[in-house]
């Protein structure tokens, strides 16, 4: 029989088979504290947040409209500038990994190691973009509620830019390349392979655009020439020894901070209600748009979207449901919005009633002003999608298990139907739980609730980026479910 | 040699040498331990996970396999004791998430009052730490705190703890007991009152494999009425301060921080003092003003007749200060606490000093009869509660420079404290051993009692509950042999009052090994934990994003019908190109891509292998030889379904995909013919 005891020291080997470096091993024990039997006052403890958001359950089935729609796009890839940045970031993080004598990114112990070399470019990029932009805070900046301080106020002087050791090892997904690095494995040339790591040819391209256009804040090696160049720390000194690697960037790259001519227009991130043509549109137009399948479908769906001029997102999935009757999922697109989009209203409606309470009586919730109307639809959207012709489609019964649980118009009957599924099947957090005829809140969303939706945001301002689009269709405008993970980032500033 | 002052630093980290595997581990919390503090935070800590419960892809779906897989080996290893009572208020902030209750299938949850009402107020962790590469010495980590388990107290609130991590010798020696004071009688008392001696008995060992370190001395309170014999033998609660107090003529001095002042009057006040050769006139009390954001929020509650009670003995009472105007000049708990730190203090600690001799008591204990006990005239003490504190000689008391109240009527104060609830169901554990739930509770008796337990979606009553000592104990057992849905929690009625049981899963290892936590798809479970797997044994890094099987794709194909750049498989996207054949398969390359593939698949078993090796040179490896075998058998089955898959991936092909597979399987099949035995 296996015990459990067989843990012993065999997963230590294992781990670092498996992909745990020694940077990773020694953050994990956070060499910052003492080791010596200690009494302690608790530090302050800032945890990566989870932002999984998914209240109805419906996640899986949503993200099969999205791929159907947006293949190769993920909700967080919002802004083509960031491709730019994270592309010249993989091409210079690139020639350090490699002169460090990484090679292969196969296992997850080398990409591990490859990450490191990238992860305090990203972070510094943050930094720079605080240092010069004033309205920073309305950039997409992952992790800024530590780098912030850590610029402004330590002195640059705290580890890992302020952040703690779990902070620092979750950013690979919470950070920007973790956001847009689908893009650097779907769209085509970025990396080679579509390993998501070392840079192909577009990335070269996009990296060698935005290393002339840093001007001041250029390294002080040649981007490419890092093993030939006089001034490449890299061929001065090929052994880079083991140390952290965010203290050698910050050794080599002092002039991160550096502003100059046309800095915030060529090199920072965008601000997000900015949806203007970039200047590198050229280079990123054929990756994101191109001639290839997934590149050609964006497109004709980022067209047909601004070809509807439709006022909300309702109205868009309507027009693409129609445009693309012929496809086998999106067809039931806007079925599934409305029972969506009707279901999210209801949960929001409750969350309304709570205001600053704990627990509300289900019977004043289900008496509110709007109840009626809201539940009334919810049953509609219901009968709609459960009347609809059967469906191939994955993960199709999570709606039907929706659908099917609302069999009442009647707010009382519908919001404890709601609750209900809400409780059992909802994916992520429960918001609230029915007991009786109580609700009692448990992890209410702070920020508001978030629909779901299908990438259409990100495509449409790829799209007004690259010049694709005229602009950014009007219905998507303040469509924030991309901004989730910004808002969650930013809400404690 | 333990540091004299306070540190400041996060709980969320440990002592133990990088790499250090965990083997088993004891915590104990008032609250009910929150599930998502666990799986999300302390436990991909403790258990190196490699992956984060956030991100895109199959980010998530692989955390979640890989904590499920990790919490299995240690099925039974990791013990969290837990009140069902209530004593202080309920925190708004404690969440119950729902996203992590499988967790508790492997994960023992105790709560104690198993033969008398107890609270489980201490905050202990006992961790046994393997030694990285299993060389070298194994540790036993300790971490005695006023924390809890929840992400209230670890968030919102600033917690006092003492840390240590120490070698462990390879054989216990009883000798080495009494050097750890009440610690090991603790642990038997939490035991018995969890009903579940079984499961500290693992604890108990470590104690007698580590030297306690030099000017640490224990103070514990147990749940019951203790009399003078008992206390001269084991002393409990208050009887315990007798010890720590420094030697030597003359009153000890006592100063007090903590929250939660109990119901004192003068006479229980001087007895208390006694009870360390203290006085009521020689103790301060650290407290707060009305004004303080932790009064007006109700965090810190001292009654107004305590308050009275201590003036009247003529006690002092310490101003700890938050200027408005100037958070500057504000009292702080470190050099490093700041003014924008908006917890309150949840710290339990007290000072004791006789002439120049010091010593600082760091513990769960709230300063109330409750926590410390109440002193009969026969001098028999009650207790209420489990509690738990660390004594150290020395030690540098961090409240120094504060002054006296102005005036104590500032003082924040309450009328009454909250009543505590008179929980009728005071303990109660549930295990489903593949065949039947068996539920056991302890509750009032005569009082009714109504039970269900979830499977799934459906709730399933309890009809017959036998009972016994008087009607008290109450157990239950449901015939449930089907293994999905598996029986998730159990949840019981008295009147008004509920308490959900979580349910243990104590079905054979090969049995529990299959079952994956909800939120996994089961149609992807396997092919993720091949992956996984192969990963582990240095192996491919498991692909980011996922499809699945049978799905048709956007033109309605099916596995294997066309291979352009829109290809898949089922199970994980591998996203073809990054995969070695199709390197192999650039024109750039010489490489065969059937070979590519074999040696990769065969790299994962020479590291499966060289564990092997490495464990058979050992001694005392039976365990780890057990696990490797077992590992080796699933990595058996996984490579012969990785053949399976890259033959449909190659059906328009020439179908050699599957050749490194299949030679991984044989070769596998065969070194385990040959596992060498311990």
């Amino acid at each position: 029989m296996v015990d459990a005891l067989a843990a012993d020291c065999l997963g230590t080997a294992l781990a670092s088979i498996a992909g745990e470096n020694a940077e990773e091993q020694r953050m994990k024990a956070n060499v910052d504290v003492s080791m010596t039997p200690r009494f302690l006052f608790t530090a302050p403890w800032d945890p990566p947040v989870v932002r999984r958001g998914d209240a109805l359950g419906l996640r899986a089935l949503a993200d099969q409209f999205a791929e159907a729609l947006a293949p190769g796009l993920s909700n967080r890839v919002q802004d083509g500038r960031w491709v730019t940045i994270l592309a010249w970031c993989l091409a210079r993080s690139q020639e350090v990994f490699h002169a460090r004598g990484g090679r292969s990114v196969q296992t997850r112990q080398e990409q591990s190691e490859r990450y490191g070399w990238l992860r305090p470019l990203e972070l510094m990029w943050v930094a720079r973009t605080i240092a010069l932009a004033g309205d920073w805070r309305d950039r997409s900046l992952a992790g800024r509620r530590r780098v912030r301080p850590w610029y402004e106020e330590d002195g640059r002087s705290t580890p890992r830019f302020g952040m703690s050791p779990e902070q620092f090892r979750a950013y690979r997904q919470t950070g920007m390349y973790g956001g847009y690095r689908l893009a650097f494995r779907k769209w085509p040339d970025m990396t080679v392979y579509r390993n998501g790591w070392t840079p192909g040819p577009a990335t070269h391209r996009l990296a060698k655009w935005m290393d002339f256009k840093l001007g001041a804040a250029r390294p002080s090696w040649p981007l490419h020439l890092g093993d030939d160049h006089d001034g490449s720390p890299v061929k001065r000194n090929p052994n880079l020894g083991l140390g952290d690697k965010h203290d050698w960037w910050l050794r080599h790259w002092t002039t991160f901070n550096a502003g100059g001519r046309h800095a915030e227009e060529n090199t920072l991130p965008r601000l997000r209600a900015d949806f203007a043509k970039l200047p590198e549109a050229d280079i990123l137009e054929p990756l994101v748009f191109g001639k290839d399948k997934h590149g050609n479908l964006r497109r004709k769906v980022a067209l047909e979207i601004q070809k509807a001029a439709a006022t909300d997102h309702f109205e868009v999935c309507n027009r693409l449901g129609d445009a693309f009757h012929s496809d086998a999922t999106v067809k039931h697109l806007p079925r599934f919005t409305r029972l969506a989009d009707a279901g999210m209203a209801a949960m929001d409606l409750i969350a309304t009633a709570f205001d600053t309470k704990s627990s509300v009586a289900l019977k004043d919730v289900a008496a509110g002003y709007g109840a009626a109307d809201v539940c009334n639809e919810l049953r509609s959207a219901s009968d709609a999608w459960l009347k609809a012709d059967a469906m191939q489609l994955r993960h199709v019964e999570q709606a039907r298990r929706f659908a099917s649980a609302i069999t009442s118009r009647r707010p009382m009957e519908c919001l404890r139907a709601l609750l209900l599924h809400h409780e059992i099947h909802g994916g992520g957090l429960r918001w609230f739980v029915v007991r009786g005829g109580t609700v009692e809140a448990r992890s209410r969303p702070q920020a508001g609730s978030s629909r779901y939706r299908f990438r259409l945001r990100s495509l449409c301002r790829l799209g007004a980026q690259c010049g694709v689009l005229r602009g950014m269709p009007a219905a998507l405008r303040g469509d924030d479910e991309a901004e989730e993970d910004d808002m969650a980032e930013g809400g404690d500033d | 040699m333990t540091d004299s002052r306070f540190k400041w630093e996060s709980l969320v980290h440990t002592d133990a040498p990088a790499g250090s595997v965990l083997k088993a581990a004891l915590f104990t919390t008032y609250d009910r331990a929150d599930e998502r503090l666990l799986a999300e935070h302390l436990l991909p800590l403790l258990l190196n996970l490699t992956r984060e419960p956030d991100g895109d892809g199959a980010e998530r779906q692989f955390f979640l396999l890989e904590l499920d897989q990790r919490l299995k080996r240690l099925h039974d290893k990791v013990v969290v004791v837990s009140s069902t009572l209530r004593e202080e208020r309920l925190d708004p902030d404690v969440e119950e998430t729902g996203a992590y209750g499988w967790i508790w299938r492997n994960i023992r949850h105790l709560t104690v009052g198993s033969q008398r009402k107890a609270v489980q107020h201490a905050k202990l962790w006992l961790l046994h730490w393997a030694a990285p590469d299993g060389e070298g010495e194994e540790r036993l980590e300790i971490v005695v705190s006023s924390c809890n388990l929840t992400l209230a107290a670890f968030k919102g609130q600033l917690q006092s703890a003492w840390r240590a991590c120490l070698p462990l010798h390879p054989q216990r020696a009883v000798s080495r007991l009494p050097g750890w004071g009440v610690l090991p009688a603790f642990l038997k008392e939490l035991a018995a009152s969890a009903g579940d001696g079984e499961r500290f008995a693992a604890f108990e060992d470590l104690l007698a494999r580590a030297d306690c370190p030099d000017g640490v001395s224990f103070v514990a309170s147990v749940p019951g009425t203790h009399s003078r014999q008992v206390l001269r033998r084991t002393p409990w609660g208050s009887a315990g301060l007798r010890a720590i107090a420094p030697r030597g003529k003359g009153t000890v001095h006592a100063s007090i921080l903590s929250p939660y002042i109990g119901s004192w009057t003068t006479d229980r006040l001087r007895r208390w003092c006694a009870s360390f050769d203290g006085a009521p006139e020689r103790m301060a009390l650290v407290w707060i003003d009305k004004q303080h954001p932790w009064a007006r929020r109700r965090r810190w509650l001292l009654p107004k007749t305590s308050l009275t009670a201590l003036l009247e003995a003529k006690g002092k009472i310490l101003r700890l200060w938050q200027e408005v105007d100037d958070p500057d000049l504000s009292d702080r708990f470190h050099e490093d606490h700041r003014h924008t730190d908006d917890r309150w203090s949840h710290a339990k600690v007290y000072g004791f000093q006789r002439g120049n001799s010091r010593r600082v008591l760091v513990t769960s204990a709230n300063f109330s009869l409750a926590a410390w006990g109440s002193e009969a005239p026969n001098g028999d003490l009650t207790i209420e509660n489990f509690e738990l504190g660390v004594c150290l000689d020395r030690a540098v008391w961090p409240f120094d420079d504060l002054e006296s109240f102005d005036d104590p009527r500032d003082a924040a104060t309450v009328l009454q404290l909250p009543r505590q609830g008179a929980a009728t169901i005071t303990w109660a554990q549930a295990a489903w051993d593949g065949k039947r739930v068996c539920v056991d509770c302890r509750c009032e008796a005569g009082a009714p009692l109504d039970g269900a337990f979830q499977a799934g979606q459906k709730w399933i009553s309890i009809g017959e509950w036998k009972a016994a000592t008087g009607g008290r104990l109450r157990s239950a057992k449901v015939p449930w042999p089907v293994a999905e849905p598996s029986p998730s929690t159990v949840r019981l009625t008295s009147g008004a009052e509920t308490v959900t049981v979580d349910i243990f899963d104590r079905r054979p290892p090969l049995e529990r090994e299959l079952s994956v936590p909800p939120e996994v798809d089961p149609n992807l479970a396997e092919t993720l934990r091949d992956e996984l797997l192969f990963e582990q044994y240095g192996g491919h890094a498991a692909p980011d994003s996922i499809a699945e099987e049978g799905e048709p794709n956007r033109k309605g194909r099916k596995p294997g019908e066309g291979s352009d750049e829109d290809d898949w498989i089922e199970g994980i996207d591998p996203d073809p190109e990054t995969d070695d054949r199709d390197e192999a398969a650039r024109q750039d390359s010489y490489a065969v891509p059937a070979f590519v593939l074999a040696r990769r698949h065969l790299g994962v078993v020479d590291n499966w292998a060289e564990q092997v090796e490495r464990v058979t040179s050992r001694r005392a490896a039976d365990f780890e030889r057990a696990w490797l075998r077992r590992d080796g058998e699933l990595l058996c089955e996984a490579f012969k379904r990785q053949a399976v898959r890259d033959e449909r991936r190659d059906a328009k092909a020439d179908r050699t995909r599957s050749i490194g597979a299949k030679l991984a399987a044989e070769e596998l099949a065969l070194r385990l013919k040959h596992f060498p035995e311990g």
